[in-house]
């Protein structure tokens, strides 16, 4: 019983965790995969603009100045055809991160 | 690339034309693509004074037309008259040539008429009698009309619609927007001077960056699905039309442009989107008739939400 629920924190704790990633464009699908899977109102066809908006409304703990630089760099990657920034992937993880621990901590109040 | 376009251009219509900022915006976004505009509105919500606002400070040759009837093509394209002097035919050039043309109350006009407009927004030439002659760059029509009038009319068919980049509908302003609108007018103060923005050479040059910015394959495949999707949408008997699909990505470069970048982005092709598509799309009768759809634009709207952008 102890290890079930020792096992148990341990995947609670990971799901939790600050995912690492190689790159931004590694942390901006993991964003997605968040989005998609924990903002079930969020329309299929939204864009990175579109859910920075609403993510905002949102009162998270993230530096959206920041966030904001991150995603032009990587549209400008994504889009334009310029080179992968190096850079932005933390603060892109870290509103992965905040949608994911929101979603726990408010399913483990319910 | 030239930055602060948008701010400067909406700067000098401000000056004469209370809250139309994002009409302003829109006309904007046609001429850098090189469109032409349906505006749609009642009579006195300033669509005239708009269009001619944004003449001045884009420094193009306005020329007005009001739509009547009995009008012919030549009345508007030109033709050819006797030189009594030199006892030979001569072209006399019409009011169609010109840089910005407004057409007033366009479906007023018969459809010859409407038919000659259009051939010369869509070719930017003018044929009378085998004699072709081009017409200035750049181009641009703004045509209105009065969705309200019923008798005396020829509304545009499909086909014509099509050719219009995009089309705006002006709404009656808001009341704070109205009471300024008013008090403007008791003070006599909107007889600010509108001042030219760019020179004949600068705006060439921003037309020419304007076809630059980068399109990548992805935002082509997803216009491509955007278009499937219009077209397998049950409430529309009609989705987007190739050229529809054209018009919408050269608007939305315009738009990535205005906002400082040379690439297209899948939020360019949302924020036009419905100007674009929504008088091109035509829906579905069962769907009006049993209330599943109110407008065009909010099946065009509704599409969008479902189709994926590349992320």
């Amino acid at each position: 019983m102890v290890f079930v629920l020792l096992g148990a924190g341990l995947v609670a704790l990971r799901r939790i965790r600050p995912p690492v990633f190689q790159d931004v464009q590694g942390a901006f699908q993991d964003l997605d995969m968040s989005i998609t899977k924990f903002v079930p109102d969020m329309p299929p066809g939204f864009s990175w603009r579109e859910a920075m908006d609403r993510l905002k409304g949102t009162g998270m703990k993230v530096d959206w100045s920041r966030m904001e630089s991150s995603l032009a760099e990587y549209e400008a990657f994504r889009y334009g055809g310029s080179e992968m920034p190096k850079g932005g992937k933390e603060e892109v993880a870290k509103v992965s991160m905040e949608i994911r621990r929101r979603i726990i901590g408010y399913r483990n109040k319910r | 690339m030239v930055t602060g376009i948008r701010d400067r251009v909406l700067a000098q219509i401000g000056k004469v034309v209370v809250g139309r900022e994002r009409e302003a915006e829109l006309l904007l976004v046609s001429f850098l693509a090189r469109g032409h505009v349906l505006l749609e509105g009642v009579p006195g919500i300033s669509k005239t004074i708009l269009a001619k606002a944004f003449a001045q400070c884009m420094g193009l040759e306005f020329k007005r037309i009001q739509f009547t009837p009995d009008m012919l093509p030549m009345d508007m394209v030109g033709g050819f008259v006797f030189n009594m002097k030199d006892r030979e035919f001569e072209f006399r050039r019409g009011p169609v040539f010109t840089n910005l043309l407004l057409a007033d109350e366009i479906n007023r006009a018969p459809p010859k008429v409407q038919s000659a407009l259009l051939e010369a927004m869509q070719e930017v030439q003018v044929t009378v009698e085998g004699f072709t002659q081009k017409l200035p760059s750049p181009f641009m029509v703004i045509a209105t009309q009065n969705p309200q009038e019923f008798q005396g009319v020829y509304p545009l068919p499909e086909n014509q619609l099509d050719r219009f980049l995009m089309k705006v509908t002006l709404p009656y302003p808001d009341s704070a927007t109205e009471s300024r609108i008013i008090k403007r007018n008791l003070d006599e103060m909107d007889t600010g001077e509108v001042e030219r923005v760019f020179d004949a050479k600068e705006l060439e040059g921003i037309l020419h960056q304007v076809e630059q910015v980068h399109v990548s394959d992805e935002i082509i495949a997803y216009l491509s699905a955007l278009a499937e999707a219009t077209r397998s949408e049950r409430r529309l008997s009609l989705g987007a039309s190739p050229r529809a699909m054209v018009h919408l990505v050269h608007s939305a470069r315009a738009n990535a442009y205005l906002s400082g970048r040379d690439f297209v982005i899948p939020d360019d092709i949302k924020s036009v989107s419905s100007y674009v598509l929504a008088h091109r799309v035509k829906l579905d009768q069962s769907a009006v008739l049993t209330g599943t759809v109110v407008s065009p634009s909010q099946v065009v709207q509704d599409v969008f939400t479902k189709v994926r952008p590349p992320r």
